[in-house]
């Protein structure tokens, strides 16, 4: 018996200050303004949402810290901010500019130590660590930075032992294989990872529909990660989250 | 009136200035106890036991919050804030909380440490309305006799308690969506 519910987390990509889409960071198109669809995903019923900064350029720092001031003022519902935090002073000023929690990933694979760091600092609730998984061919699923293209060395599973340890509050798992296909979340990974990982397990990466967060969620993730199915207007966040609960999935409605 | 924040320095304060402005309320940042004007303590969410209370030892602010608390001053405690007003907590154990009142803070007997995302709060007193709050932490009350509302994650323990003046909440109603700005609305003063 538990009271908690199970998370719906809109993901946004931002680049320069503006909501973005694109397939692999190309083509990117003009999707509006992040404050205003943050407001509008609260309101739907989202439980938290993700900005993923894909600035590439430092320069583009001031920009992304300022939308977090104002998505901050706005929003009532916590959210994360990732993308492009190299150090512990990257981290602070995300927070104080009022982020609930940084998301870091490669980053987190080239200096793990940053993890400790973060979580001793600023406590390990905010300290999300997003792990971008493939499956070899063995059969074994490693971990990948730098979009998907470059190997760790790493395994999934030990890797989140590890960063856990370290102070991680939540796992991002994102399967590479499934990213942007809408076939829906690697569940052979996902299940695995979200049984065994001492804290939540947010699963992304390949959903299109209400259908496939139902699996995730009935899997054993904790919070499922979506873009397009909600960017895209097929799905509305709230009549997702009824289709959930008719299934028998904790999900919050009274909002 | 005007609200103090106290800021414990160990975290960011942000997410809670922001709700209060949405809230049109007044508030000033404390870092040291200078109450004149002050109406109500709100003690925010933000840092761990030891260090919170490493700062308010440091700081002249356990004698301030006692000699408030005995006046019949409101206190609102958020997370960590909450934690605090109790004798003591497993997260730092030795280290005394304010005692204002009386109880241990212990580590949740849950799943998943730490206890993150919306769970469903259930009152039981009247006056509240039900709804689910954001949680974010490893350790909180047990059932005690000033509970007001309880959450099961795990087991089930104590998210919210008022005793006399001072009311605290082990979600972060800031944090809350609709349901917990009117929650805070209905608990600050204006």
């Amino acid at each position: 018996m538990s009271d908690l519910l199970k998370r719906i987390i809109p993901c946004l990509d931002v680049d320069r200050g503006r909501v973005v889409k694109g397939v692999n960071f190309q083509n990117l198109r003009d999707m509006g303004d992040p404050v205003e669809l943050a407001v509008r995903y609260e309101a739907e019923g989202a439980d938290e949402l993700v900005f993923l900064d894909i600035s590439a350029s430092s320069e583009a720092r001031p920009t992304a810290l300022a939308m977090v001031r104002k998505v901050s003022r706005a929003l009532a519902i916590p959210f994360t901010l990732g993308g492009g935090l190299r150090c512990i002073d990257d981290i602070y000023a995300f927070l104080e500019a009022g982020a609930d929690k940084v998301c870091l990933n490669t980053t987190a694979v080239s200096n793990p130590d940053i993890v400790n760091e973060g979580a001793n600092q600023f406590g390990v609730q905010c300290i999300v660590v997003a792990v971008d998984v493939k499956r070899r061919k063995d059969g074994v699923y490693g971990v990948y930075t730098h979009g998907g293209r470059r190997d760790s060395g790493k395994q999934a599973r030990t890797w989140v032992q590890e960063i856990a340890a370290r102070g991680a509050g939540e796992i991002l798992l994102t399967s590479m294989d499934r990213d942007g296909t809408g076939i829906g979340f690697d569940m052979e990974i996902t299940g695995d990872l979200a049984r065994t990982a001492p804290v939540p397990v947010i699963a992304s990466g390949g959903a299109r529909s209400p259908q496939h967060l139902r699996d995730a969620l009935l899997g054993g993730a904790d919070a499922v990660l979506a873009a397009t199915m909600f960017h895209s207007g097929d799905y509305h966040v709230g009549q997702t989250k009824a289709y959930l609960a008719e299934q028998g999935i904790p999900v919050r409605l009274d909002y | 009136m005007t609200i103090g924040i106290v800021y414990p320095d160990s975290g960011n304060i942000t997410s809670v200035c922001d709700a209060l402005d949405r809230l049109g309320r007044s508030y000033r940042v404390l870092r040291e106890p200078d109450l004149d004007g002050i109406g109500q303590i709100l003690l925010p969410g933000q840092g761990r036991f030891g260090a919170v209370m490493a700062y308010f030892r440091d700081h002249g602010w356990v004698p301030a919050l006692q000699s408030w608390a005995e006046a019949g001053k409101p206190i609102l405690g958020i997370c960590v804030g909450m934690q605090v007003l109790f004798d003591g907590s497993d997260e730092d154990p030795g280290v005394a909380g304010l005692g204002l009142i009386s109880g241990q803070i212990i580590r949740l007997d849950a799943p998943k440490h730490p206890m993150i995302g919306w769970a469903r709060v259930h009152w039981n007193r009247d006056g509240f309305a039900g709804g689910a709050a954001y949680f974010v932490n490893s350790y909180g009350l047990s059932t005690h006799p000033d509970t007001i509302a309880t959450t099961t994650y795990g087991a089930t323990f104590s998210v919210a308690v008022a005793q006399g003046s001072i009311i605290a909440f082990q979600f972060h109603p800031e944090k809350s969506g609709v349901w917990g700005k009117e929650l805070l609305d209905q608990c600050l003063i204006s």
